[in-house]
């Protein structure tokens, strides 16, 4: 045996990788992360599948920085958001959504609570950017200029900071405590805090424009739509946002009184909750139904366990006063026609349909634009709104705008995303003098339910959060929706299937028959080794999340 | 040591004594006790060994072949059915040139159903590139294993190890276990000269042109040959050791037998009384008892022959439309060799029948009064 010239068995001489094994395969697998359908839902495209899978291995901290890079207070839009990602969330078509914004606010109150700061500070790269208007829009382009290192003034008109989130939304939705708390860790040190000051009237754009290099406008939406029939809102008559300011303080009514309110936004809902606290009796009038209502759901829903009366399907006509007092209005009932130009439903009067219904206050809930009187100079407008380019600029050179004042979705989440994408946009304009590239809109493939390896998920409730119940809440203004405890967060954060993003689990790497699936070193990504990978895309069916996709070798 | 043990307990008792590294089995009557018994060793830690549960027999073997290609000594376990489930990888074990040490149990294969003995497993498994050694007492069972190891570390083989089931794998018989320190002298831990290891990292077994896979098949056909030369000096070394040997052919009381009874197993045991009964009575008979089955020792046969005029082949495995498969190579081994005995065959004791003494001495007397002699073979279906 020992002096024969053949092996005796069939061996490599050198290594293993002879035979190019791959080759031979039809088929191969592609490692290609994915858009998940929450982030794709996202106005301000949070990386969510990342950051819960940071509360998932038990990095909070990790998933709060995974947030901050395009949203700097979690703990605003995990109360407020109307949370558009939890809609198309593939876990819905298996038990529930994943509790996306429950879990948003939990991450953003553990960093709270341990302290954290958003910024760190970088230094200062010298120039400065004036942001007028301290809404959502404001406050989400300060952030992000303050993070490259731009020396930021804030100019706000009212007397504190926060626009809308201060003005607009009840001390039960969001505490001024904590929009404080929040505020205070952008602007708390190393912001020009200018409150009371109106640009315009108090100092000029001019001035603005010789002191800073860059402008953000993100004045809002301040002026109230006025009732037709009621333009010079005579005494018993107010508007919606200037109501709940004045509630903070002083009650317009007395109590038992009867409050009509009008409109169907989340303003009109905010007042109607905001009498009902105040001992008053609130009736919302809408004049569609409840399916056309732009208010967000959850807002409606709550609403209606607190037992607030919603007349759908009534239009005012007109404010019946005796001896200068208001008695209540002149309404009529609707009925839907067909589709109308702007995808609502359309509506008609019915005939003789005209009817009185009592009440002591009116006050117009029908939104809001912007006051056009006290702009910069040369900016494009319209008769509502300051047009925009892609980039966020505004006309003149540097300026930029975002938010209400602009025409786009009216939500806390994108107005925040417009003030980001303004302050990237200042910065290459600032830095290299250049106009910023819109982000790439790659097709990136979202990722269906069809594609998650279901076997790999148990069934489990979503965790939600603790609600003060209807009778409970509605004496007082106290938090409506309490937070998830670590523990419910960290199930809430197991549930989720994490569409289209490998969380270095190693199931294609367990499962490959060739070896021919590798990891980076260093991210613990997937490598295929194309050389020997024969195409069994047996790495595709077991990828839980659908990150691997199988496609023909051409 | 002397101790009282069953056929199956000297297999375990044996392996643990060869100091085994991986196993790997799946149960089937009559080998589950071999099993069952090894399980509990490795469970108690008196065997440092690795016991992989897996699903069937085809994975049995994948398993013990994957293991040894590690490097390691390993051990399975079969019969019947689960043999036959295990053909393909068969072929992978001795194509891999593992040293692999199985025990397979004979059983009936079915259709229909029987858990009854015959040599049909074993003997329709003989073209996989085995060894096959037969035993025929329960001394031998646990020898054999220790023998078997040094015998497949040497010529890198697999060594299937066959016993009768129920007559031998139920049946207790008093067993010498021999010491451990002997065995360790005789059987010194097995060092791979090939294994497949992270560090110095080979492919086998890739796809090879025909040049090659000639090649290796010649290769594996001259180290089976070799065998036969190997089993010997192991054998004769064990004897040495441990004072007992079996050869490849055991031979009694054929000096001047005219009619040679040939067979597999412990149907010679019985087959023994049958001589020393028949040669009270004045008639020249002897026996012959086949050990290594593959590789199928020819000249060592016709050694033993030379003076016999008629042998009588005990075929407890037919090859349906061939005839009994231990007679086929017996006159294969004979063929055009001038001057060897008439061979007969006799076809008995299949799915259990009982092969008794009185069955035996038949067959003795039918051979040696014959005047015919059917190229497929007597059938024997009744014992009296």
């Amino acid at each position: 045996m020992a002096d024969r010239k053949r092996p005796t068995v069939c061996m490599s001489t050198d290594g293993t990788q002879g035979t190019k094994t791959g080759r031979w395969g039809v088929m191969r697998p592609l490692f290609q992360e994915k858009m998940a359908p929450c982030r794709a839902g996202c106005p301000g495209a949070i990386h969510i599948p990342d950051f819960i899978q940071h509360v998932h291995e038990g990095d909070i901290e990790g998933a709060w920085r995974v947030i901050l890079e395009n949203n700097p207070f979690p703990r605003i839009t995990g109360r407020v958001c109307f949370h558009p990602c939890e809609t198309p969330c593939n876990r819905k078509d298996y038990d529930e959504d994943i509790a996306i914004q429950s879990l948003e606010r939990f991450v953003g109150d553990w960093a709270f609570e341990q302290g954290l700061s958003p910024l760190e500070k970088n230094g200062s790269n010298g120039k400065r950017v004036a942001v007028v208007g301290t809404g959502p829009a404001g406050i989400g382009c300060a952030f992000y200029l303050l993070r490259s290192g731009y020396r930021v003034s804030v100019y706000e008109a009212m007397p504190e900071l926060g626009g809308l989130l201060r003005y607009g939304i009840p001390e039960y939705r969001l505490p001024k405590r904590i929009l404080s708390q929040e505020l205070e860790t952008v602007f708390g040190s190393g912001v020009e805090v200018k409150k009371g000051l109106k640009v315009g009237p108090d100092i000029s754009w001019d001035e603005l424009q010789k002191e800073y290099q860059g402008i953000f406008l993100g004045i809002g939406a301040q002026k109230p739509i006025k009732l037709e029939f009621d333009e010079d809102a005579h005494p018993g008559v107010m508007d919606g946002v200037p109501f709940l300011q004045i509630c903070e303080k002083k009650i317009p009514f007395e109590s038992g009184q009867t409050v009509l309110i009008i409109g169907g936004g989340n303003t009109a809902l905010d007042v109607a909750r905001t009498v009902l606290r105040r001992k008053g009796a609130p009736v919302v009038l809408y004049r569609r139904t409840r399916e056309e209502m732009p208010a967000f759901e959850d807002e409606i829903r709550e609403a209606e366990a607190e037992g607030i009366e919603i007349r759908y399907l009534v239009s005012p006509r007109a404010i019946i006063r005796e001896a200068g007092k208001v008695k209540g209005l002149e309404c009529i009932k609707n009925r839907m026609t067909r589709s109308g130009a702007d995808d609502r439903r359309a509506f008609a009067p019915l005939e003789d349909s005209a009817f009185f219904l009592a009440g002591d206050l009116v006050v117009a809930a029908l939104g809001q634009f912007t006051d056009m009187t006290d702009l910069p100079p040369e900016v494009r407008v319209t008769d509502q709104t300051v047009v925009v380019a892609d980039d966020h600029g505004c006309g003149p050179q540097g300026i930029y705008a975002g938010g209400d004042v602009t025409d786009m979705p009216r939500s806390v989440i994108h107005a925040l995303a417009s003030g980001k994408q303004a302050a990237l946009a200042l910065d290459t304009y600032l830095r290299r003098g250049e106009k910023r590239r819109a982000d790439s809109k790659n097709a990136i493939p979202e990722v269906t339910i069809q594609e998650i390896n279901l076997a790999y998920f148990e069934s489990n409730p979503r965790q939600q959060p603790p609600i003060q119940s209807a009778d409970m809440r509605t004496s007082g203004f106290e938090e409506v929706t309490g937070s998830l405890s670590a523990d419910a967060a960290a199930s809430e954060a197991a549930r989720c299937f994490g569409c289209g993003n490998c969380n270095t689990c190693g199931n294609c790497y367990f499962f490959c028959p060739d070896f021919a699936v590798h990891r980076d070193p260093k991210t613990r990504k997937v490598i295929i080794d194309n050389d020997y990978c024969k195409g069994c895309c047996i790495c595709v069916e077991e990828c839980p999340r659908g990150v691997l996709s199988a496609e023909v070798k051409k | 040591m002397k101790e009282l043990l069953t056929g199956n307990q000297a297999f375990s008792q044996g392996v643990k004594l060869a100091r085994v590294q991986v196993i790997s089995a799946f149960p089937i009557t009559p080998q589950t006790s071999v099993v069952e018994e090894l399980a509990k060793i490795c469970a108690d830690d008196r065997l440092a060994a690795q016991f992989i549960r897996v699903e069937s027999e085809h994975s049995s073997m994948a398993c013990t072949a994957a293991a040894s290609m590690t490097g390691v000594r390993t051990f399975t376990a079969t019969s019947s059915h689960g043999l036959a489930y295990m053909h393909e990888m068969l072929h992978w074990a001795s194509g891999s040139r593992l040293p692999i040490v199985m025990v397979n149990v004979n059983r009936a294969i079915g259709a229909p159903w029987s858990i009854w003995f015959d040599q049909s497993d074993s003997l329709s498994q003989r073209d996989t590139g085995w060894l096959q050694i037969y035993c025929a007492t329960n001394q031998e069972c646990i020898d054999t294993v220790i023998q078997a190891y040094r015998l497949a570390e040497t010529i890198l083989l697999p060594v299937m190890i066959i016993s009768d089931g129920f007559i031998l794998s139920h049946t207790v018989e008093p067993v010498e276990v021999p010491a451990q320190e002997d065995v360790d002298a005789f059987l010194p831990t097995y060092v791979p000269k090939f294994k497949l290891d992270p560090k110095d990292p080979h492919a086998f077994n890739i796809l090879a042109g025909p040049e090659d896979f000639m090649g290796l098949r010649r290769t594996s056909q001259e180290d089976m040959e070799n065998a036969i030369t190997v089993l010997d000096e192991v054998d004769t070394a064990f004897q040495k050791t441990f004072g007992r040997g079996y050869g490849l052919v055991e031979t009694y009381c054929l000096e001047d037998a005219e009619t040679v009874m040939m067979g597999l197993g412990a149907t010679c045991e019985t087959a023994k009384d049958v001589v020393d009964d028949l040669r009270a009575k004045g008639i020249n008979v002897g026996l012959a008892r086949i050990r290594l089955f593959r590789p199928f020792p020819a000249a060592e046969i016709k050694d033993v022959l030379k003076d016999a005029k008629k042998v009588a082949v005990v075929d407890r495995a037919v090859s349906i439309g061939a005839g009994g498969i231990l007679s086929q190579e017996i006159k294969q081994a004979l063929f055009n060799v001038p001057g060897m005995p008439e061979v007969f065959s006799f076809i008995t004791g299949l799915g259990g029948m009982d092969v008794t003494p009185e069955l035996l001495s038949r067959i003795f007397m039918q051979t040696i009064e014959a005047s015919e002699n059917p190229a497929k073979g007597f059938w024997v279906e009744t014992a009296s």
